[in-house]
């Protein structure tokens, strides 16, 4: 039967009503009357806008978490062309010493260079004879920069072809780069700024000392990238009891790059025993709400996506079946936090390939983990979490933006399609 | 009505595992929250 989606968010905007669609990131308005029928006789529709309104998934036929549900195992199930990826762990250990780290306690160990020829190995007697997809990671990647030098020169020699991008503290860029560029093809790299000046320094905490003002280094770093057409990352973390730091370091950025169509910046709610979960809000009183604010003052919200909300049936790399993270020893995993978790949670090693079928199972699991994701409205966008998350029993598998997403969407509309100073 | 933004069910729907959740995607939420 045709019905109003449950997937859909409204609010008012004078005598309109704004409806976006959870499932497709549709946007319409509506007059008043028009949007008390849109719930009741569709009287006032004609066939033409019924059809759009259905394609847009603003109007349904039938039990949408049904389709959601099967949609995704279809999207699960018949995966091909996919790119052949591997996150290679170059090192545990890290210039920085950062408080809120997910790998603090972890032995600070480094993948030794017999262990970089057998990944390549590995990718030679696994991958499809298409271009291999690294993410360097860590630890701090550049760390031990000699793994991702040992893999790049061998799958030369074999003719491999290769692309990468990384996730860096980027405090060691500038002495790689021409590597960065020439040698290990990066294309984008994903920096973490946790503040500016004084503050990134004393939350980094950087082995050189602090006579070293790492800050300046990052943001050079971040410069020179930028001039040289990387895609740049910026993850903006931030304390909820601290918002304002966060807005600052956002506005410092657009001051320092402006709208750079290479750069993206965005708000990454830290997680922790003393940090309050964004469950913990509700409307609009939410922090995220603030963060938004300055993003889409600054530009860097300029699409509904850039909020979070956007449709993925397989919302983690965990599903995809030619997706690997190999650990400095060797073991492979479906994701990088479970490495944390030690072999309990490996899929196999490169010696042997993927041989731990029920971890596998495990991972690629595809039921959502809670009852009430069948009535959430933000499943289309969430797919139940974050994968590590959920096997974790994690107090935070919702999505941060859950309990204002209307907030937000309004705060969206109002930037975007009316052009107001928020 | 006024269609500000549309994108289709049937586009969603063809989203292949790549295009879904790409290690290049800047909006895949899960990259993005790995803290470092």
């Amino acid at each position: 039967m045709l019905h109003y989606s449950k997937y859909n968010v409204e609010f008012q905007d004078g005598n309109d009503f704004v409806i976006i669609n959870l499932f497709t990131g549709s946007i319409i308005k509506l007059p008043n009357d028009k949007f008390v029928d849109l719930n009741n006789e569709l009287a006032l529709f004609n066939k033409e806008e019924l059809q759009q309104l259905l394609e847009m998934g603003i109007l349904f036929n039938g039990e949408e978490f049904d389709f959601v549900q099967q949609k995704r195992l279809e999207n699960f199930q018949n995966q091909k062309d996919e790119k052949f990826h591997i996150t290679v762990l170059t090192t545990l250990d890290c210039n920085a010493r950062c408080y809120y780290c997910y790998e603090k306690g972890v032995t600070k160990s480094s993948m030794t260079p017999q262990t970089a020829r057998q990944v390549v190995e590995f990718i030679k007697n696994n991958y499809d004879g298409k271009i291999v997809s690294f993410s360097w990671f860590g630890g701090e990647p550049l760390y031990n920069h000699t793994i991702i030098d040992i893999i790049c020169s061998e799958l030369q020699k074999l003719n491999i072809s290769y692309e990468s991008h990384m996730i860096t503290n980027a405090y060691l860029v500038y002495e790689h780069f021409d590597k960065i560029i020439n040698f290990w093809n990066v294309k984008r790299l994903q920096i973490t700024l946790d503040g500016i000046g004084v503050e990134y320094n004393k939350i980094k905490n950087y082995i050189y000392g602090k006579s070293i003002d790492a800050f300046n280094v990052i943001i050079d770093n971040i410069e020179r990238l930028l001039s040289y057409n990387i895609r740049v990352v910026l993850r903006v973390n931030f304390n909820p009891m601290n918002i304002k730091a966060a807005q600052e370091t956002i506005e410092f950025v657009f001051q320092r790059f402006g709208n750079n169509s290479n750069l993206r910046v965005y708000g990454a709610w830290l997680t922790g025993d003393k940090i309050p979960s964004p469950q913990d809000y509700i409307g609009d009183s939410h922090p995220l709400l603030e963060i938004y604010r300055t993003l889409l003052n600054c530009g860097y919200i300029q699409d509904i996506e850039d909020l979070g909300i956007a449709t993925k049936l397989l919302n983690c790399s965990v599903y995809r079946n030619k997706w690997y993270v190999v650990n400095i020893d060797g073991n492979l995993y479906k994701c990088q936090h479970a490495i944390v978790d030690g072999a309990c949670e490996a899929i196999g090693d490169i010696y042997d390939g993927v041989i731990n079928i029920p971890t596998l199972n495990k991972w690629q699991g595809l039921s959502y983990p809670m009852e009430e994701c069948k009535k959430c409205k933000c499943l289309p966008i969430c797919q139940g979490g974050c994968k590590s998350k959920v096997l974790k029993a994690d107090r935070d598998i919702c999505l941060p933006f859950k309990n204002c997403i209307k907030e937000a969407l309004q705060l969206f509309y109002k930037k975007i399609y009316k052009g107001e100073k928020l | 009505m006024i269609i500000l933004s549309k994108k289709t069910i049937d586009e969603i729907c063809n989203l292949t595992a790549i295009s879904s959740c790409d290690s290049r995607d800047d909006n895949c939420w899960c990259m993005n929250d790995l803290g470092c």
